[in-house]
């Protein structure tokens, strides 16, 4: 196996002392790979998305990103696309994902050229001057992806990056999410569809009651029947 | 590096005052007016002890009001829109350390209640005709409330669990600085135990100095109590700002 990008080992947390979302999860994802983690709504994976980029610590386990465990260091590597639109919604489009860029220390000319760049890539320059809350919900959605592309992150970490978005959208996502793993970027993403795990990822991992289990395809056939069963 | 993400949320602020360019006035230039035109247009004129105006008294009170308020209003505005919005989750996953980050918020804040506080300054000449005999120092007062209050009001928002609760927060905060603090009435003229308590509010301290470059009183301003109480104010709020805001958000609540 390639060097891991993403380690997690006996990954817990209990919210309150109580609540346990997610229990002894463990995988790696090696550099340049595309893992995808499948799972019912309150399964966990917005938990374990959120203990993958740093944003929640876990209460047992550890979690080491590139080697390292200093959430600073990694995150200036790291792209993340939450579940939630997390669009400052005071600054248009432009000025979104040119306060991330600065954020991320992009130089001005390189700044520039990748903001257009990332607009173009999504086709956001219609709306780049738009305020954000003219925005409909899938172009939010494709803006997020955009500020998470901007710094040319070597591990992008999606939270259902394709959720409200039309086909033609979600083609649009699939295919820059190719392009970037294609370039040799390590992409976790959390998904409910089946077609977009098997189009996207090398490797899928089914979490279920906070538990993780590989996602072959066996394990896969039958989480989908369960799915559709409870549907 | 944190210089430039302190530089992108002062940017960040100046971009939301001109997007939201009538809050922007309301905070910057209307407040103020009215607080200028009741407490020393109509009232100012009222003789004081010593011979002097109720306005010079009261003037550099209004200014400790006006970059509190607006203080308030950056602070509380960038947590409304982290908490309602989603965009803390954002913000957070900046290459910054909290503590870099509780210094970029407190930075973007401090820009904006500087502002408010020298557009209360020239106001001030304008509505009243009173200028600082030691513009510089005024200013400087300036920037000591600026960073006071902005940490003020970040501890007033991290210290309930999210930001919908903290009402009740900032309402024991603002009145005590409002009415304790100074701003109507000098430190000098205040007797044991209020003269102590107000010794807790970091209006106080600005409103004292403003006094004192408006040569209004001495005061506070007379002796060491000024600087040192100052300070130790000033560590005090950035102490305890640093370990609720980590504390806050080293696992992400919201």
């Amino acid at each position: 196996m390639l060097k891991p990008a993403v380690q997690m080992d006996g990954v817990g947390k209990t919210y309150a002392g109580e609540v346990r979302a997610l229990d002894h999860v463990s995988f790696q994802v090696a550099e340049g790979e595309t893992f995808g983690i499948l799972g019912a709504n309150g399964a966990g994976k917005t938990t374990l998305i959120r203990i993958a980029s740093t944003l929640m610590r876990p209460t047992q386990g550890r979690v080491v990103l590139f080697g390292e465990t200093d959430g600073t260091a990694i995150r200036r590597r790291m792209g993340v696309v939450s579940q939630d639109c997390t669009l400052d919604p005071h600054l248009t489009v432009r000025r979104n994902l040119s306060f991330h860029a600065l954020f991320f220390g992009l130089p001005g000319p390189r700044r520039k050229r990748r903001i257009d760049e990332a607009l173009a890539w999504l086709g956001l320059d219609h709306c780049a001057d738009a305020a954000i809350h003219t925005l409909s919900g899938g172009t939010k959605r494709k803006v997020m992806i955009a500020r998470a592309l901007l710094a040319e992150p070597a591990l992008l970490i999606l939270d259902e990056p394709t959720t409200g978005l039309d086909p033609e959208a979600r083609a649009v996502v699939w295919s820059r999410l190719r392009a970037g793993a294609a370039a040799g970027t390590t992409i976790v993403l959390s998904t409910h569809h089946r077609d977009e795990a098997e189009a996207l990822c090398h490797r899928v991992g089914v979490i279920e009651q906070g538990r993780m289990a590989d996602g072959d395809s066996d394990a896969l056939d039958a989480w989908f029947a369960k799915a559709a069963a409870h549907a | 590096m944190p210089e430039r993400i302190w530089m992108a949320y002062a940017l960040r602020c100046l971009t939301e005052a001109v997007v939201d360019w009538r809050g922007a006035v309301q905070r910057l230039l209307f407040q103020p007016l009215v607080y200028l035109l009741v407490f020393g247009g109509v009232l100012g004129g009222t003789k004081i002890g010593g011979g002097g105006d109720y306005a010079q008294v009261v003037a550099p009170g209004i200014v400790a009001i006006v970059v509190m308020n607006s203080a308030m209003a950056v602070v509380g505005g960038m947590f409304a829109t982290g908490y309602y919005f989603h965009a803390m989750e954002a913000w957070l996953l900046g290459p910054i350390s909290l503590r870099g980050f509780l210094g970029a918020l407190v930075a973007g804040a401090t820009v904006m209640a500087m502002l408010a506080g020298a557009a209360a300054l020239i106001l001030i000449r304008l509505v009243l005709g009173l200028a600082p005999a030691q513009p510089v120092l005024a200013l400087g007062a300036i920037v000591f409330g600026a960073v006071a209050f902005s940490l003020l009001f970040v501890i007033a928002f991290t210290l309930p669990r999210t930001p919908a609760r903290a009402q009740g927060v900032l309402a024991f905060v603002m009145m005590p600085m409002m009415f304790f603090g100074c701003t109507f009435y000098t430190w000098d003229s205040l007797a044991w135990p209020w003269n102590g308590l107000a010794l807790l509010m970091p209006t106080t301290y600005l409103s004292e100095a403003l006094r004192a470059t408006y040569r209004a009183a001495e005061g506070l301003a007379a002796g060491p109590l000024l600087p040192a109480g100052g300070l130790l104010i000033l560590a005090g709020l950035a102490g305890l700002a640093d370990c609720l805001f980590r504390r806050r958000f080293r696992d992400f609540p919201w």
